[in-house]
């Protein structure tokens, strides 16, 4: 058993040093997250900035803004890793320790009562590792969910729905900035093929994603194309340096494809945008002209504030709420939207908008 | 009296620039009765004491006067100027002289536009945008006379345009269609080269 008194000592300690470490550490913490929320509103306040400023183009200084971020989101490696290194060492020496001082303490058999007189150890030990993870955390928050709702990730910057959350920021005029395009080429790899097919593409010069979105290609007579979605992008390190990327340009993504034949040769596009803090989408048009093998807007985009559709956002799912415009299916395609981060489209939706005829695009989306 | 100032100026620049004349790539233009030292490579006594004589340059002057438009701010003047720049330098185009002529007309509208910038001229997006609206053309035709030549330098000098509007703030979008364009339409016709060519430039706009 135990000399009582000397058990009691070193319980004492083992609190002490926990405190010490939990004074310190959170110090450190509190430091760490001031400085980097500081950052973070610093960006944030000049990325609202810019973001009344319409008709200017700003795309590089967005994307110098959000690689910004990303530089000081992230710690380098050095710094980071001789912390690491330092609590760890300061947990095992503490840790030995502490055994040190037990196995002298014990006198006599071990008896159950011995055992559970060991278990603050235990707990002590759990409580270590995790003030190692948090300060670990701190220093890069990467995927953590605690420190992520602090400091959002650089990847949130591109976020239309999260900036449209957080403040009162014109979502139009950074949709304008991305520069999004819609372009419909001849799919080359099936020439042969008697239907030959059209591929529908939104460009983005910058990647802004998190989004729902609604499109639809027409034509005076008849709908061609109805597509739907959820727009999330997500982008691996790169692979040869292995930076994180946070945003990127001119990229494709590939919405549908579409009968190529029965194509009129002027076509008019509407894309509608939903961001998920707000009631009224963002509409875009496009009227496409054919040229060649492929269709490209012929006219200035025209970009507007849809007044007379509004939804609603309920648990993540969006919600109709009402609408007054005549774009085609679009009452229709509510009914479907899913969250599953999905392109859906419908060809030659006038032959019967049923859900068996629903096709899922999952082409990567790629820079070209 | 009603004075017609613009076709007057419009007369005077078709005057100037249908007297431009563009010698062949292969002829070099060391032999010309005016020295210029920045031309000659290796400077000879016989040059120095020869009698010399500024030759007429008829775009010299044509740019004078679009310059002089410009300066009094005048919107319409301008964009005629340019307009007959770019028209000019497709008829004179051809294939043997395709580099020449596009560094002589492209480098007096890329001054024109840098001298655009200058915040005494109100109109700036105006003619950048009239510019961009041009460029497509002009490009198309290009490719499509198969001057591939002339299309490299177009693009190299649209590509410096382009930095320059990027970094004034100015919407470079309809120069990125027009390169993507290009681009697309070079590997219709298997010009590989100039397609990687177009595509860098357009990566590299807004950097």
């Amino acid at each position: 058993m135990f000399d009582t008194n000397f058990y009691i000592l070193i319980l004492l300690t083992i609190s002490g040093t926990l405190l010490g470490l939990l004074g310190s550490t959170s110090i450190f913490v509190s430091l760490i997250v001031q400085r980097r929320v500081e950052r973070l509103q610093e960006i944030f306040e000049d990325l609202i900035n810019l973001s009344f400023n319409e008709e200017k183009n700003l795309t590089s200084e967005i994307f110098q803004l959000i690689n910004r971020y990303q530089m000081h989101y992230i710690l380098p490696h050095g710094p980071s890793n001789t912390i690491t290194w330092y609590i760890d060492f300061s947990i095992v020496i503490t840790l030995s320790m502490w055994i040190i001082s037990i196995i002298f303490a014990i006198n006599g058999s071990i008896t159950s009562i011995t055992l559970l007189l060991l278990l603050p150890l235990t707990f002590c030990f759990f409580i270590l590792l995790f003030f190692r993870k948090l300060l670990i955390n701190a220093i890069n928050p990467l995927d953590n969910q605690l420190f992520n709702s602090i400091l959002p990730s650089p990847v949130k910057l591109r976020s239309i729905s999260y900036l449209s959350n957080y403040v009162n920021i014109s979502v139009k005029a950074l949709l304008k900035q991305s520069r999004l395009n819609i372009s419909i080429e001849r799919k080359t790899s099936e020439r042969d093929h008697p239907s030959i097919k059209g591929k529908v593409v939104l460009k983005q010069e910058l990647s802004f994603d998190d989004f729902y979105y609604y499109i639809s290609i027409y034509d005076d007579r008849k709908t061609n194309f109805v597509g739907y979605g959820y727009h999330d992008l997500t982008f691996a390190p790169d692979n040869i340096t292995k930076k994180p990327i946070p945003i990127l340009r001119n990229i494709n993504i590939t919405l549908g494809y579409l009968l190529w034949d029965d194509l009129n040769n002027h076509l008019i596009v509407s894309l509608l945008i939903f961001p998920l803090g707000e009631k009224n989408p963002i509409q875009f048009n496009y009227d496409m002209q054919r040229d060649g093998s492929f269709f490209v807007p012929n006219k200035d985009t025209r970009c507007f504030i849809n007044q007379n559709i509004v939804y609603k956002i309920e648990k993540k799912q969006i919600r109709l709420l009402n609408h007054e415009s005549n774009l085609p299916y679009l009452a229709k395609v509510f009914t479907f939207f899913s969250r599953k981060n999905e392109r859906c489209f419908v060809q030659e939706p006038y032959k019967g908008f049923k859900r068996q005829k629903i096709q899922v695009c999952s082409e990567q989306a790629k820079v070209l | 009296m009603v004075v017609n100032s613009i076709s007057f100026f419009l007369e005077k620049l078709q005057r100037y620039l249908a007297q431009v004349e563009v010698s062949p790539d292969s002829e070099d233009n060391m032999k010309t009765a005016y020295l210029d030292l920045a031309e000659c490579y290796k400077l000879l006594e016989d040059d120095l004491s020869r009698s010399e004589k500024l030759p007429f340059e008829p775009l010299s002057e044509a740019f004078a006067l679009i310059v002089n438009g410009l300066n009094r701010n005048s919107l319409d003047n301008t964009k005629i100027g340019i307009n007959e720049l770019l028209k000019f330098y497709l008829r004179k185009i051809q294939k043997a002289n395709q580099e020449k002529c596009t560094h002589l007309f492209l480098i007096r509208i890329n001054c024109v536009f840098v001298y655009s910038l200058l915040p005494s001229f109100p109109f700036t997006d105006m003619l950048w945008q009239y510019i961009c609206k041009c460029i497509q053309p002009v490009g198309f035709y290009l490719l499509e006379k198969q001057l591939t030549e002339a299309c490299l330098i177009f693009s190299d000098y649209i590509a410096i345009m382009g930095k320059i509007a990027a970094r004034e703030g100015l919407p470079t979008d309809k120069l990125q269609h027009y390169l993507r364009m290009t681009e697309t339409k070079a590997l219709e016709i298997g010009l590989d080269q100039l397609a990687g060519h177009v595509k860098n430039h357009r990566h590299n706009l807004e950097l």
